[in-house]
């Protein structure tokens, strides 16, 4: 009974000194396989066999499918790679971390434009330029605004895949209900406070600022946060002006509550006739899903005609096997998307707007027009901080009512502690 | 002998081998990364005791760990008392006290951020339960969420609404507290009252303490529901909420990590405070049957 009982022990003893062994000697064989694994990559398109290639994407349900028969397609036309789609669809820039500091990262993620020059600075994606130089690619096809947010010092680092001006809409039927001329695109924004205030009443307000970005209150009048050298530029004069102005609007009690507005979804009140103005992208579903004419024109301006746009890019990460190749990928999976989203940041995409959403094509010149003058923010490596700082030292005073100059000083000083 | 006692620990190999790889060392690992400066991307730059001296003068940090203590205190008496009526009132034998007691024990059974999302609902200003029971009564709308005053309010409501979660343990004390106390005390005259305050508190006092404990470490780790529902003014950004932003959405890691290092010392003071005094009102009938039995 006691030999058997230490054969048992020694058994057990034998099995996990092998887990050990096996546990220490599993970060050697992984690293021999990666090594294999990079060897046959590169290999791979000398011998002919396509290189295997992994795209990180926020989109889920119907968007992902329509995404996968996309990248289904270029695989089937290509003979150099094959691209796989790796959902993530909820909590994106978490797992993408994740899977940068765990040395996974896939080989292209989409972005928005705020993470392009963290990710640039921390080396996470990789520079563009070179690659870029031996395809065809065609800089000047881009809409320079689009193109700029995919730049980190002077260099390209992402490709922008969707550019969606802010344009203002408006509910017609209102406008006409209420006998007031339609918005136009010389419009400035005393006219919007001016206008909005005649279609504020019964329970509708004229219009809504709270998904517009602040920034683009301050290009309307020549100002910005940061400058493209990255030097604060908050307190300019021209600055100031748009901070005013986006002070006088907030509180001229044409726009809901920020709180009601970001309730109810400031594109919902516009849908359900709550709102009479809505700046918004140019690609949103207004037109299909509101029970009123829908009417289009230019955001308004303030001494510049400028917009925001929501861009969305496809960055390469710097761990990819095969930069020539991947990245040769990335432009043909950019220029595909090109054809599917609304709308492309290229003026070669463009004149697909009518084709992909004819519901749009009455507003295909102000769309254009729109995408010309629209741009992204100067962003900086610390972006999501600054932004951070924006909405508790800035805008929420602002709507408050409180002193503009004592605003804008506590926020630089809370951008001097960030970016020191 | 020998050989026994090296196989007991051949045994446990497995387990102790679990703890030092998925605790120890991840310890050991998270209290270098406080004392760095570390985005996860690049290597961490050792930089001391610079995030524990930034975070004493980060304003943000300081508000968060208001709101959270300031929900702690007022969270766990409040959870605690909650509990214990329902438990008592699910303990009387009356007809369908079943269903009472499976129907409060409800929320306890539902995931975090469903009740989440369910009370982001009630409690909204334009289209909430709340409000619109309110309006019945001609109360204009409140925002629950959007003003920072009522921010508390509404996540202690939710402390209310999920107390039923807690009942379960007070239950099964009430049960176990032996009847012929109740008939002691009634016989020396007691009331309603006074039985509750002589008999039912000092017998449930263990499972009070427990529930304290538990209550103050839960409370202080609050998440889930504050990252969903928020709350204006940063009313609704609790320590843990804090603690995500800076790790990743701000990729702080070392920074994050010695927010939590803070957060375990905070907890631990706490817990052994408690400790300290339940001596004072916690009362274990074994213990006195032990000094009864050595008295004799």
């Amino acid at each position: 009974m006691k030999r058997w009982k230490n054969s048992i022990s020694l058994l057990l003893i034998f099995t996990m000194v092998m887990m050990l062994v096996s546990a220490c000697g599993s970060k050697s064989s992984t690293e021999e396989k990666g090594a294999s694994e990079s060897a046959k990559t590169t290999d791979s398109a000398k011998t002919g066999e396509k290189v295997k290639l992994k795209v990180a994407t926020w989109a889920g349900a119907v968007e992902l499918k329509e995404f996968e028969d996309l990248i289904s397609k270029l695989n089937a036309a290509s003979s150099e790679y094959t691209i796989e789609v790796q959902s993530i669809p909820a909590d994106y820039y978490q797992k993408l971390q994740a899977m940068i500091a765990g040395k996974q990262a896939p080989d292209f993620m989409w972005l928005s434009q705020e993470y392009v020059a963290q990710y640039a600075k921390l080396g996470a994606i990789a520079p563009l330029d070179q690659e870029l130089a031996k395809l065809d690619f065609k800089k000047d096809d881009y809409f320079a605004g689009a193109l700029n947010v995919g730049m980190y010092k002077d260099e390209i680092y992402a490709l922008p895949w969707i550019s969606q001006p802010y344009v203002l809409y408006y509910n017609q039927d209102m406008f006409e209900q209420a006998g007031i001329e339609l918005p136009n695109e010389n419009w400035t924004w005393d006219n919007f406070i001016e206008t909005g205030k005649k279609l504020t009443k019964d329970g509708r307000w004229g219009g809504l600022i709270n998904n517009m970005p602040l920034p683009m209150f301050l290009w309307s009048y020549g100002g910005d946060v940061f400058d493209k050298d990255g030097n604060i530029t908050l307190n300019s004069a021209d600055s100031m002006k748009g901070l005013e102005m986006y002070q006088k609007i907030a509180k001229s009690g044409i726009t809901p509550e920020r709180a009601q507005a970001d309730s109810m979804g400031g594109a919902d009140m516009f849908k359900t006739g709550k709102v009479a103005m809505f700046v918004g992208g140019a690609g949103d579903d207004f037109e299909k899903t509101a029970k009123f004419k829908v009417g289009m024109t230019l955001a308004p301006k303030g001494t510049n005609t400028v917009t925001f746009s929501w861009i969305g890019v496809t960055a390469m990460s710097k761990t990819t096997k095969n930069p020539d190749i991947a990245a040769k990928a990335l432009q043909d999976m950019t220029k595909a998307i090109h054809g599917w989203k609304v709308v492309a940041p290229t003026k070669s995409g463009f004149d697909a707007i009518s084709t992909i959403r004819p519901d749009k094509t009455y507003a295909v010149d102000t769309i254009r027009k729109a995408s010309e003058i629209a741009r992204g923010f100067n962003n900086q490596p610390k972006q999501a901080e600054i932004d951070g700082v924006i909405w508790e030292k800035l805008i929420q005073p602002l709507e408050q009512g409180e002193d503009i100059s004592k605003a804008v000083d506590t926020t630089i000083s809370k951008f001097n502690e960030i970016i020191k | 002998m020998r050989l026994k006692q090296n196989m007991g620990y051949v045994y446990i190999m497995p387990w102790i081998l679990g703890f030092f790889i998925f605790t120890v060392a991840p310890l050991g690992f998270a209290f270098y990364i406080g004392l760095t400066e570390w985005d996860t991307f690049t290597s961490p730059t050792f930089v001391g005791l610079d995030n524990y001296t930034a975070l004493f003068k980060d304003e943000n940090f300081l508000k968060a760990l208001w709101v959270t203590i300031r929900f702690a205190v007022i969270s766990v008496p409040l959870g605690i008392a909650t509990s214990l009526l329902i438990a008592c009132l699910v303990n009387s034998k009356v007809r369908g006290v079943s269903f009472f007691r499976t129907a409060l024990y409800l929320p306890a059974v539902v995931s975090g951020v469903s009740i989440s999302l369910l009370w982001k609902w009630i409690l909204d200003k334009d289209f909430g339960l709340i409000n619109l029971v309110l309006s019945k009564f001609g109360i204009e709308p409140l925002g629950w969420l959007s003003d920072p005053h009522l921010v508390l309010p509404s996540y202690l409501m939710m402390v209310v609404w999920g107390a039923g979660g807690g009942m379960l343990t007070y239950l099964a004390g009430l049960q176990d507290i032996p009847s012929h106390l109740y008939e002691a005390a009634e016989i020396d005259g007691a009331n309603m009252f006074q039985k509750f305050k002589t008999v039912t508190l000092p017998m449930l006092s263990p499972v009070i303490f427990y529930n304290l404990v538990m209550g103050i470490v839960g409370a202080m780790r609050k998440f889930s529901d504050a990252y969903i529902i928020g709350g204006a003014g940063n009313e609704g950004r609790f320590y843990m909420v804090y603690l995500y932003e800076n790790a990743f959405n701000y990729l702080k890691m070392g920074y994050a990590t010695a927010m939590g290092w803070i957060l375990f010392v905070i907890i631990l003071v706490l817990t052994l405070i408690v400790f300290k005094f339940s001596s004072a009102w916690v009362f274990y009938s074994s213990e006195v049957n032990k000094k009864t039995k050595k008295g004799k």
